[in-house]
């Protein structure tokens, strides 16, 4: 863990009632790194990501943010500060075109105060050409595209607005080999202009091709964080689903 | 040329992904179809101002922010108890003898309140607004029954001090001054839902109510403004309909929340919200207004009014659903 870390999580946990769902777990992301966070159902992932997004408080720990002690208490306030949380089901609307969806929440007024509808086609536009992403007008709507398409917009749009750190729930879920591919590029593209993300999947092979860094959650608790190049997919595989027994985890299993 | 192609084609486009062509296309169908039946007797000056415009000024004020509201993803079935409540209220305002602007204000105030009232329960405490209108509607049409145990009346003069606002003929006679009343409406509503960002958030709202949320386009905030806004007209439009009239009763406007929703969806507006348009829940009403006209002047029992407006508004979902996707796809 080192001081300039992006994002630092020291010691988080998180009750629900009686569930401990976080158990002390440390997390980091560099700058200009791509983090793979990967368990199965359960593990965690989804409750350290909320907490870092803000939905909801850590029980007990500690969150830094750009090396500052951050609290954040809802998902506008970690967006200010620069942290985007991009959910499948909740980066667009289907029935908006693309520069209405790309500026959705911070929309560019003209002079008079209206919505500036030809910047707003214009930035979008070059937002996705600079992805690699042509789409033949910004007053498609998005229900017309694909869903590697789709992530595209929602990546470019990040990239758009300066967020340092971009988190991306199941980025290739439900797309084809060719697609994946694409959306691969665009989160390489992220990392080119100095962005983060953390790319959230239980799959190991969806995110193992981009990752820099591999994290695995079980059971609320962190058992593997390794440089992709000191770890190997299956080794990886086999920790989500819990072939390798690490110290303490068998006295866990048993309480 | 190219150029003068290129612009006819762009003009073409902008027609065919109009949000509101369905109804366009039904509003002219609609009037082939009666010019057929009884010729031009329904483009004559006291036809259009009286039958027409005169209701369908009324209507059409409460229908654009209907439409908004269900872009918005929410439904108000009060609209047509809280017009009522406009119509009656400000009478029994008038007869207790306040001054008739102090009255105006008293009464489009507890219309907002009414408005926020609703948006309240409906937000706060996560009760579907179908549901929250619903009650709505039954319980504003008792304080209006309430309020008048006989035809509500008031004192000329204070009807007067309105009518000369709203009911002064222009255009040779061809309207009422309030249609110009319900152009600056428009105006300002179409900009609103359009060009602002707060009509962005509008269509998020209904779209994708998380995405909405997860971007920072505060959908309940947008909602609650509907809300008030769509109340707030609807007891407008009550009073313009009272004062303009001369008269009014406490059953006005009985089952006028279906029909705006039936305009709305003319109009290209969706139950599921997300998408509608203000210029399509306007001609909506309109096209209403001539469907009621229209059966009338044909001489067929004016029961057919009600099975007539089911066929067109069947007749538009379809356009609206299988017909502009195709064009959308083809053209943008």
């Amino acid at each position: 863990m080192s001081e300039n870390d992006l994002l630092r999580c020291e010691d988080i946990h998180k009750y629900f009632g009686k569930v401990h769902a976080l158990e002390g777990v440390d997390f980091d992301v560099g700058e200009a790194e791509v983090v793979g966070l990967v368990g199965d159902n359960g593990a965690g992932k989804s409750t350290l990501i909320k907490v870092v997004c803000g939905i909801f408080p850590p029980t007990k720990g500690k969150l830094f943010f750009k090396g500052e002690e951050r609290h954040f208490s809802s998902p506008q306030e970690s967006l200010q500060a620069g942290i985007e949380s991009i959910q499948q089901d909740q980066a667009l609307v289907e029935e908006m075109d693309i520069k209405r969806n790309f500026f959705l929440g911070r929309e560019p007024k003209n002079n008079a105060g209206l919505l500036d509808v030809r910047k707003m086609a214009r930035e979008s536009m070059n937002g996705l050409s600079d992805m690699g992403l042509e789409i033949r007008s910004p007053d498609v709507e998005v229900n017309e595209l694909s869903g590697g398409q789709r992530q595209g917009i929602a990546i470019a749009r990040a990239l758009h607005f300066n967020f340092d750190l971009i988190i991306l729930d199941e980025p290739t879920n439900n797309l084809s080999i060719k697609e994946s591919k694409k959306v691969y590029d665009y989160i390489r593209e992220l990392k080119r202009n100095n962005l983060s993300a953390i790319l959230i999947s239980h799959a190991i092979q969806e995110v193992y091709p981009v990752s820099d860094r591999i994290v695995v959650l079980r059971n609320g608790k962190k058992i593997i964080d390794k440089a992709r190049e000191e770890i190997e997919m299956e080794e990886v595989e086999n920790a989500i689903i819990g072939d390798i027994v690490e110290e303490g985890e068998t006295e866990h299993l048993m309480m | 040329m190219k150029k003068i192609r290129s612009l006819g084609g762009s003009v073409g486009r902008t027609f065919l992904t109009w949000k509101a062509l369905s109804s366009f296309i039904s509003l002219i169908a609609v009037l082939a179809f009666f010019y057929w039946q009884v010729g031009d007797i329904l483009f004559n000056k006291s036809i259009v101002r009286g039958s027409i415009l005169d209701l369908g000024v009324n209507w059409a004020i409460v229908a654009m922010p209907v439409a908004m509201l269900m872009i918005s993803g929410e439904f108000d079935l009060s609209v047509g108890s809280v017009y009522a409540l406009g119509a009656c209220g400000i009478f029994k305002l008038f007869q207790v003898g306040l001054h008739p602007l102090l009255a105006f204000v008293i009464i489009i105030a507890a219309c907002a309140l009414i408005g926020l009232l609703h948006a309240s329960i409906t937000l706060r405490l996560g009760i579907p607004s179908f549901i929250t209108t619903l009650a709505g509607m039954w319980f504003w049409r008792s304080v209006v029954n309430a309020m008048w145990q006989y035809t509500p009346t008031a004192p000329q003069s204070a009807i007067n001090y309105f009518d000369n606002v709203f009911g002064v003929r222009l255009g040779g006679g061809w309207f009422y001054s309030k249609f110009l009343i319900l152009v600056a409406i428009f105006a300002i509503l179409w900009i609103v839902l359009e060009r602002t960002p707060f009509g962005n958030s509008i269509f998020a709202a209904g779209g994708n109510y998380d995405a909405a949320l997860a971007r920072g386009s505060k959908p309940d905030r947008t909602k609650m403004v509907l809300f008030v806004l769509t109340s707030t007209l609807a007891g407008f439009a009550g009073v313009v309909s009272a004062t303009s009239a001369g008269a009014t009763m406490t059953n006005t406007a009985t089952g006028l929340e279906l029909y705006m929703i039936a305009a709305a969806v003319i109009g290209g507006a969706s139950l599921t919200g997300g998408v509608g348009s203000v210029e399509g829940a306007f001609l909506g009403t309109f096209l209403l207004r001539y469907i009621n006209t229209g059966v009338i002047q044909m001489g067929i029992e004016s029961k057919w009014f009600q099975g007539i407006v089911g066929v067109v508004l069947l007749l538009a979902a379809v356009l609206n659903r299988n017909f502009r996707r195709r064009v959308i796809k083809r053209f943008t």
